[in-house]
């Protein structure tokens, strides 16, 4: 039998495919990435093929986009001419696919936290020491996190327009700063969940209150096995020098 | 000399033509404002100078040279860029740590960090926010945190994505005050602002974009 992770550990895979994804501009890396995600949608049990059929037309536009947008870059050098006129060019197809595996690795992130019911995911905050109103609010900004990648996005060019060449920075000092990267996304992830909990309330939802507590949450052994293995293999692709900066 | 130039500058996004053939050259020095209806493309078009958006036809020069050569970094050594939300650019728990953070990574000497750090704590109206965890500061002070932060890397040019958003009068007097002196210490700066009253009082060139075109507007 396949073991049941805990939703704690798919948040930090989630999060961990989806900063990856935003941040890469390689598509070599975001492949890599890519195919890591597919791999935890087998051991977290994510149901790809089902949804992938229910989200058939949305993955359909999303392709036809894609490959418009890498039809209209006209940067780089062509690839693919008729008579004089460039059809495609390298970096074109480029940006074509990083962008294709972009959206794919938010989708899966979704996916890998959709496996743990909601509560569950709130549960999970609760236990980590913090109150359950933000175990709420974060519960609902991480299934708004499709949403956020333009704010990741922002947050990253901001880093990398401190000026700093990371590729001069000792392997810890590089692992601290990108670090840091993490508090404003997580802000931003629960500001967006704060505004939509005020709004629930404000409806007259009561967050907190009285109600039938969930059955705690235990790490077990492959709960810990699946953090640590999940650490190390996203801090080595987020110091692996195809990063943005 | 030109400092940022835009070449035949197109950019369509789902199938509309925000610019077309747009040329621009924004001297070294220059204080520009930048104004256009919401939607218009100030933000995109201010994204495109530290090659965050990619054009879709024609080249973005930084200091001669095509933007897309640059790494991030380096960019950020000649740029600086306030983004129209402060949140995603703050990195620290405390006002100073976040606006000693390059300096740190830099390997810059802790002293010399320190008074640079003092020196803006007093320039923005930061001292009373020292002991606030950076995330709970009003939105006008992690504006002012943010440029503040901007100004620790000494960039040669500036862009400021509507820094006025939740300041009161008053700060934006201040703002004002501060922008002026960054510009007569020869910093170049690109403002965007929709604050006609904010724009009126400062020695600035006003750009609009209109129709996927961007002209200077006389009269001011
Ligand atoms: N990544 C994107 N995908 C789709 N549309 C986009 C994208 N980025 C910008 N747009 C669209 O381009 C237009 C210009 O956006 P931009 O943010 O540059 O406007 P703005 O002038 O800064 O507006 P505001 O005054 O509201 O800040 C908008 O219609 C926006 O919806
Ligand atoms: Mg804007």
């Amino acid at each position: 039998m396949k073991p049941v992770f805990d939703p704690r550990v798919k948040l930090l895979a989630a999060t961990a495919v989806s900063t990856v994804g935003v941040m890469s501009t390689s598509p070599l890396l975001s492949l890599v990435n890519f195919l890591i995600g597919l791999i935890m949608c087998r051991i977290f049990n994510v149901e790809l093929f089902k949804i992938m059929k229910k989200m058939q037309r949305f993955l359909g536009v999303c392709m036809v986009l894609i490959i418009i947008q890498s039809l209209f870059d006209r940067s780089g050098n062509a690839i693919l001419q008729i008579g004089q006129l460039t059809i495609l060019t390298d970096i074109g197809m480029y940006r074509g696919i990083n962008y294709l595996f972009r959206v794919l690795i938010i989708l899966i992130s979704g996916m890998i936290i959709a496996t743990s019911s909601m509560k569950a995911t709130i549960q999970g905050f609760v236990q980590l020491g913090l109150p359950y109103e933000f175990g709420f609010m974060a519960g609902l900004g991480v299934r708004f996190l499709p949403l956020l990648t333009e704010e990741i996005r922002n947050t990253y060019v901001s880093m990398a327009l401190r000026g700093i060449d990371v590729n001069r920075l000792s392997l810890a000092k590089r692992l601290e700063m990108i670090g840091s990267l993490f508090i404003p996304v997580v802000y931003a992830t629960l500001l967006r969940g704060k505004a939509l909990a005020e709004s629930a309330q404000s409806r007259g939802f009561v967050i907190g209150g009285k109600r039938s507590t969930f059955e705690k949450l235990k790490f077990e052994k492959h709960d810990y096995v699946g953090t640590l293995a999940i650490s190390m293999i996203f801090a080595v692709l987020l110091v692996s020098e195809r990063l943005v900066f | 000399m030109s400092y940022i130039t835009f070449k035949e500058v197109s950019y369509r996004v789902q199938g509309k033509n925000l610019f077309q053939n747009v040329n621009l050259a924004l001297a070294r020095g220059s204080f520009t404002t930048l104004v256009g209806a919401n939607g218009a493309g100030k933000t995109t078009f201010s994204k495109m100078i530290i090659g965050m958006v990619k054009p879709s036809e024609g080249t973005v020069l930084l200091d001669q040279k095509n933007v897309n050569d640059y790494k991030m970094y380096e960019i950020g050594n000649k740029v600086g860029y306030l983004f129209q939300n402060p949140n995603v650019q703050i990195f620290s728990p405390t006002v100073r740590e976040e606006l000693g953070f390059a300096l740190k990574y830099k390997g810059i000497a802790e002293t010399v960090i320190e008074a640079k750090t003092e020196k803006m704590i007093d320039r923005f109206m930061l001292r009373h926010t020292l002991e606030t965890p950076a995330y709970h500061l009003s939105q006008g002070e992690k504006q002012r945190l943010a440029l503040a932060t901007i100004l620790m890397n000494d960039p040669t040019y500036l862009v400021l994505d509507e820094p006025t958003t939740g300041l009161d009068q008053k700060r934006r007097q201040v703002l004002s005050e501060v922008l002026q002196q960054i510009h007569a210490e020869g910093i170049g700066i690109l403002l965007i602002s929709h604050d006609y009253a904010f724009i009126r009082k400062m020695p600035t060139d006003v750009l609009s974009i209109q129709n996927g075109g961007i002209a200077y507007e006389t009269g001011f």
